[in-house]
C-alpha cells in the first residue's frame, strides 16, 4: 500500500476548485481540502469512473498543502484506494505522485457528481445529505 | 345650571332671582371691556338689602 | 338657540361684483344643510373671508399684520377699472328665534390725483330693525371673535384643537362659549361693591368709636382673607401645574421603571444568549471536525478489507521470524526438534538459511510496518461514527434559539431607547423632588384654608358685633345688611364659577365622546374622549387608559377626527349652536374618517354650511346627505374672468 508524501500538493481543476470553495465560503465544509477529499471519498466508496485530468487545466494554486490533512484522513484514503484497485484488480500506484493523482481524479469525479446532486439545494439540506452519506 | 343657582341661593341665603339678575347682568356685559358693573350691582343689592330688612 | 346665517350681500368684494346668497331658512327641522359647490378658486374662500371680515375686520383673515395684502386687493378689479371712487361692502343677516341680526361693513375706495385711499365708511350692527351702538361688541355677544375658529373653520386648521397644550386665547375662546368669563366678572364686580359697602360703612362709622373700631377690625380681617384667598388660589393654580409635571414624571418614572425591568431582562437575555453561541459554537466545530473526518467513516468498510489483509501479512511475517528464532534455538542446542543430534550437513543448511534469515532486514521492518500499519488501521476502523443527526438537530435548534433571543433583545432595546440607567436614577431624583414641592404646596394650602377659617369665624363674630351696633342707627344697620348680602353673593358666585367649570366639562367631554364614537374608525379600540382641566384632549381606550394623541402616534386623519368631535361638542354644549362653516371641508382625509364625520354632519344641532368642490363632496356622499340638504348653491364664472363670480341655486 503507497502513502502519499506529505511534502506534496492537490492541483485540481479550475471547477473543482470553484466548488470546493463555494462549499467553503457556505459553511458546509471548514475548508477548502475538507471538502475536496469528501468528494474524494464519496467517488471512491461509489466507485464512480474517474478520468485523467488534463494536465493544462489545471489550477496552479494548491488546494492545501498535504501536510495540513488529518493523518487518520488520510491514511483511509490510502487504503481505500489499495483496496479499491486492488478489488478492480487494477496496478497498484508506484509512488506518491501517483496516489495523489488517482485520488484527485476521485475527488473530481466525486464533486462534478455532488454538484448536481445539490443543485438547487440550501445548505442545511446539503449538511444533512452529508449526514445521509455518512451514516 | 338654573338648578346650581337655585341651591347655591339657597345655601348662601340669598334670593335665587338676586344671583340670577346679576349674571344676566354679566352676561349682557360680558363682551364689553368697560361693563361698568360695579354700581348696578350695588343698586341690586340695595334693593334687596331693603326687602330682606 | 341656534344662530343662522341667513344671507350674505357681497357687493365688489373680491371675485363678487354684487352677489346676494341667501339661505332658505323655512325649512323643516331634519334639514340642516346647506351646500354651496365651486371649482377651486372660484371662491369659496372669497366667501368665507367675506364673512370674517364683515364681522372681525382685516385681521380675522390675516392674524398676523406683516402679511395682510394691502386693501385694494379686497376690490372688485373690473367694478375698479369701471369706477375708480366705488364702495365695497358685506353684509350679513343672522337669525336667532325671532330676532334677525344685520351686520353691515363698508369700505370706500377714495381717488385723488395718484393717491387712492380707504375709508371704512359705515360699521353696524341691526337687531330686528334697529341700528344698535357698540357694533363690535354686540358682534361679540352673538359670534366672540375668539371662538371664530369654532364656527368658522377650514380642514387644514382644525387640528390644532387636538394639540397637547392650547394656548391661552384658545382657553379664553371655550370658556367663553361655555359662557365662564361672566361668572368670572361677578366674583369680581362683587368683591368691589364689596369693597364700596366698607368705605361707606368707614365714613359713617367715624363718628361711633365702637362701631368704628369692629369696621376697621372686619375689613382688615376682609383684607386679609381676601389676600389669603388670593393666595390660596394661586397656590392651587402652582398646585395643578405641579400636579401636571409629577403625572407626567409619575409616567415617566413608569416607563423608566418597566425599562430599568427590562433592561434586567436584556441582562438576562444576553447571558442566555452568550451560553447559548458557546453551545452553539461547541457544536459547530463538532460539525466541522465531523465533516473534515467524513472520508474516514466513508471508507471504514474498505480500509476494514486491507485492515483485514495487512493483518494476514503480519502473520505470516510473524511466521518467518518465528522460523529464524528456531532456527538459532537448533544451532545453539546442536540438537533436531525430534531429539537427535544436528549432523554437519545438516547444520551447515540450518547456517546457511539463518544466515539469510538474519542478513534480511527486509523481513524485520515489513513486520514492524505491518504490525505498525494494522494497528492504525484497526483503529481507523474502530473509529465510531458520531451522530450527525443529533449534531445537526442539536445546532439547528441553538441556532432557533438564538435567533429568538437576539430579536427578543433587540425590541428590548427599541423599547427602552431613549433610556439609560443614568437617566432612570435621575427620574426618579426628580420624582422624588416633584413630590415633595407637592407636598409643600398641600401643607400650604392646608395652612392658608386653616388661616381662612378662622379669620371666617372671627369676621363672622365681627360681622354679629357691627350688626348690633349698626342697628342702633339706620343708614349703618342698612349698609350691614348690604354687606352680608355681597358677602354671600361673593361666596356663591365663586363656589358656582368652580362648578361651572367642571360640569361644563363634563358635558363636553360627554358630548365629544358620542360624537368621536360615530365618527372614529377604531369605535372598537376607544371607549370616549377625555376633556382635560386645560380643555387640552385625551382619549379613553377601551383597557381604561387615557393616552394623548401625541403619545399613541394618531394620524392626522384621527387627529382631525378627535378635533371635529371636540368642536361640535363644544358648540352643543354651549348651547348657543352657532352655524359651521367649512371651507373645503376634509378634503384631505381618509376616505373612511371622511365618510363617518360627514354622516355626522346631520346629526349637529347646528346651521351646516359646506364650502365644497365636487371631489370633496363625490356623488356618493352626497346621496348619503341628500335627505339633510336643504338647498345647493354652485358658483359660476362670467366668461373666464376670475373677477366675475356668480352664485346661483342649483
Amino acid at each position: 500500500m503507497k502513502r502519499i508524501d506529505i511534502t506534496k500538493t492537490f492541483r485540481p481543476t479550475p471547477e473543482a476548485r470553484e466548488y470546493a470553495k463555494w462549499l467553503k465560503d457556505k459553511k458546509i465544509f471548514e475548508r477548502v481540502i475538507d471538502g475536496y477529499l469528501f468528494a474524494a471519498a464519496f467517488a471512491i466508496k461509489n466507485n464512480l469512473d474517474i478520468l485523467p485530468i488534463p494536465s493544462k487545466d489545471r489550477q496552479h494554486i494548491v488546494v492545501n498543502l498535504l501536510g495540513l490533512i488529518d493523518d487518520d484522513v488520510r491514511l483511509s484514503l490510502e487504503a481505500a484506494v489499495y483496496a479499491i484497485h486492488k478489488r478492480s484488480k487494477k496496478p497498484q500506484p508506484t509512488n506518491s505522485d501517483e496516489l495523489i493523482e488517482i485520488i484527485s481524479q476521485y475527488a473530481e469525479a466525486g464533486l462534478i457528481h455532488l454538484k448536481q446532486k445539490w443543485q438547487g439545494k440550501v445548505v442545511n439540506q446539503i449538511q444533512d445529505d452529508i449526514r445521509k452519506i455518512v451514516n | 345650571m338654573e338648578e346650581k343657582i337655585k341651591e347655591l341661593a339657597k345655601k348662601h341665603n340669598i334670593p335665587a332671582s338676586l344671583l340670577k339678575k346679576v349674571i344676566q347682568m354679566e352676561k349682557e356685559r360680558v363682551i364689553l371691556q368697560q361693563r361698568r358693573l360695579v354700581p348696578e350691582i350695588r343698586k341690586v343689592i340695595q334693593q334687596y338689602a331693603a326687602l330682606y330688612k | 338657540m341656534q344662530i343662522k346665517l341667513k344671507s350674505i350681500h357681497f357687493q365688489n368684494w373680491k371675485c363678487f361684483q354684487d352677489q346676494v346668497i341667501n339661505f332658505n331658512l323655512d325649512t323643516v327641522v331634519t334639514k340642516n344643510i346647506w351646500v354651496v359647490f365651486g371649482d377651486n378658486g372660484y371662491g369659496k374662500t372669497s366667501l368665507l373671508q367675506g364673512i370674517l371680515w364683515c364681522l372681525y375686520g382685516v385681521k380675522a383673515i390675516f392674524p398676523d399684520t406683516r402679511q395682510q395684502p394691502k386693501f385694494v386687493t379686497f376690490f372688485n378689479s373690473i367694478a375698479v377699472k369701471e369706477n375708480p371712487s366705488l364702495e365695497m361692502s358685506v353684509i350679513l343677516t343672522f337669525k336667532q328665534g325671532e330676532e334677525l341680526y344685520r351686520i353691515t361693513r363698508v369700505v370706500k375706495r377714495l381717488v385723488r390725483g395718484n393717491n387712492v385711499n380707504f375709508k371704512q365708511t359705515t360699521f353696524s350692527f341691526n337687531k330686528s330693525g334697529k341700528e344698535k351702538p357698540d357694533t363690535k361688541e354686540n358682534i361679540e355677544s352673538l359670534l366672540p371673535e375668539s371662538c371664530k375658529e369654532l364656527f368658522f373653520f377650514d380642514g387644514k386648521k382644525i387640528e390644532e384643537y387636538a394639540k397637547l397644550t392650547h394656548s391661552k386665547e384658545t382657553r379664553n375662546a371655550i370658556e367663553q362659549v361655555l359662557g365662564i368669563p361672566e361668572i368670572r366678572n361677578l366674583i369680581d364686580d362683587t368683591k368691589k361693591v364689596r369693597k364700596e359697602i366698607e368705605q361707606e360703612f368707614d365714613n359713617i362709622s367715624s363718628t361711633k368709636n365702637e362701631l368704628k373700631k369692629v369696621s376697621q377690625e372686619l375689613n382688615e380681617i376682609k383684607d386679609n382673607i381676601s389676600i389669603k384667598e388670593a393666595t390660596k388660589n394661586q397656590t392651587l393654580q402652582d398646585l395643578q401645574q405641579e400636579r401636571i409635571i409629577l403625572n407626567a414624571l409619575d409616567k415617566e418614572a413608569r416607563q423608566s421603571d418597566e425599562a430599568q425591568s427590562k433592561f434586567d431582562e436584556i441582562n438576562k437575555l444576553e447571558k442566555t444568549e452568550s451560553i447559548v453561541i458557546k453551545d452553539l459554537e461547541q457544536i459547530s466545530e463538532k460539525i466541522k471536525t465531523s465533516f473534515r473526518k467524513a472520508p474516514i467513516y466513508l471508507l471504514s468498510g474498505l480500509v476494514r478489507e486491507i485492515a483485514d489483509e495487512i493483518h494476514t501479512k503480519t502473520l505470516i511475517n510473524n511466521k518467518q521470524l518465528a522460523d529464524t528464532s528456531l532456527l538459532e534455538k537448533l544451532i545453539i542446542n546442536d540438537e533436531c526438534v525430534c531429539g537427535r543430534c544436528i549432523d554437519t550437513e545438516v547444520r551447515q543448511y540450518l547456517e546457511e538459511q539463518l544466515e539469510k534469515a538474519k542478513n534480511s532486514r527486509h523481513l524485520y521492518k515489513q513486520a514492524v510496518d505491518n504490525q505498525k500499519l494494522h494497528t492504525e488501521l484497526s483503529m481507523l476502523c474502530r473509529t465510531p461514527s458520531p451522530d450527525l443527526e443529533l449534531l445537526l438537530l442539536r445546532r439547528d435548534r441553538l441556532e432557533e434559539d438564538l435567533t429568538e433571543t437576539e430579536q427578543a433583545i433587540k425590541k428590548l432595546k427599541q423599547d427602552t431607547d431613549g433610556f439609560d440607567r443614568d437617566s432612570i436614577k435621575k427620574i426618579w431624583q426628580k420624582l422624588y423632588q416633584q413630590e415633595n414641592a407637592l407636598k409643600q404646596k398641600q401643607d400650604q394650602i392646608d395652612r392658608l384654608e386653616r388661616d381662612i377659617e378662622e379669620l371666617e369665624e372671627e369676621q363672622s363674630k365681627l360681622q354679629k358685633q357691627r350688626k348690633k351696633l349698626a342697628s342702633q342707627n339706620k343708614e349703618a344697620a342698612n349698609l350691614s345688611r348690604q354687606s352680608d348680602i355681597a358677602d354671600r353673593l361673593y361666596q356663591a358666585a365663586d363656589e358656582l364659577v368652580r362648578w361651572q367649570i367642571d360640569n361644563s366639562r363634563e358635558i363636553i367631554e360627554q358630548y365629544t365622546s358620542e360624537i368621536h364614537q360615530k365618527i372614529t374608525n377604531k369605535p372598537e379600540e376607544y371607549k370616549g374622549v377625555r376633556i382635560n382641566q386645560d380643555y387640552t384632549l385625551g382619549i379613553k381606550q377601551k383597557s381604561g387608559d387615557i393616552v394623548n394623541p401625541e403619545e399613541i402616534n394618531f394620524s392626522p386623519g384621527e387627529k382631525e377626527t378627535l378635533a371635529f368631535a371636540f368642536i361640535a361638542g363644544l358648540n352643543q354644549a354651549s348651547g348657543k349652536a352657532a352655524p359651521l362653516v367649512m371651507d373645503t371641508p376634509f378634503g384631505h382625509l381618509d376616505p373612511i374618517h371622511k365618510k363617518n364625520i360627514i354622516n355626522s354632519l346631520p346629526e349637529l344641532p347646528s346651521q351646516v354650511i359646506l364650502l365644497a368642490t365636487g371631489e370633496d363632496l363625490p356623488q356618493n356622499i352626497l346621496d348619503d346627505l341628500a335627505p339633510y340638504i336643504v338647498q345647493t348653491h354652485v358658483i359660476s364664472r362670467k366668461g373666464d374672468n376670475r373677477f366675475s363670480s356668480v352664485i346661483k341655486i342649483e
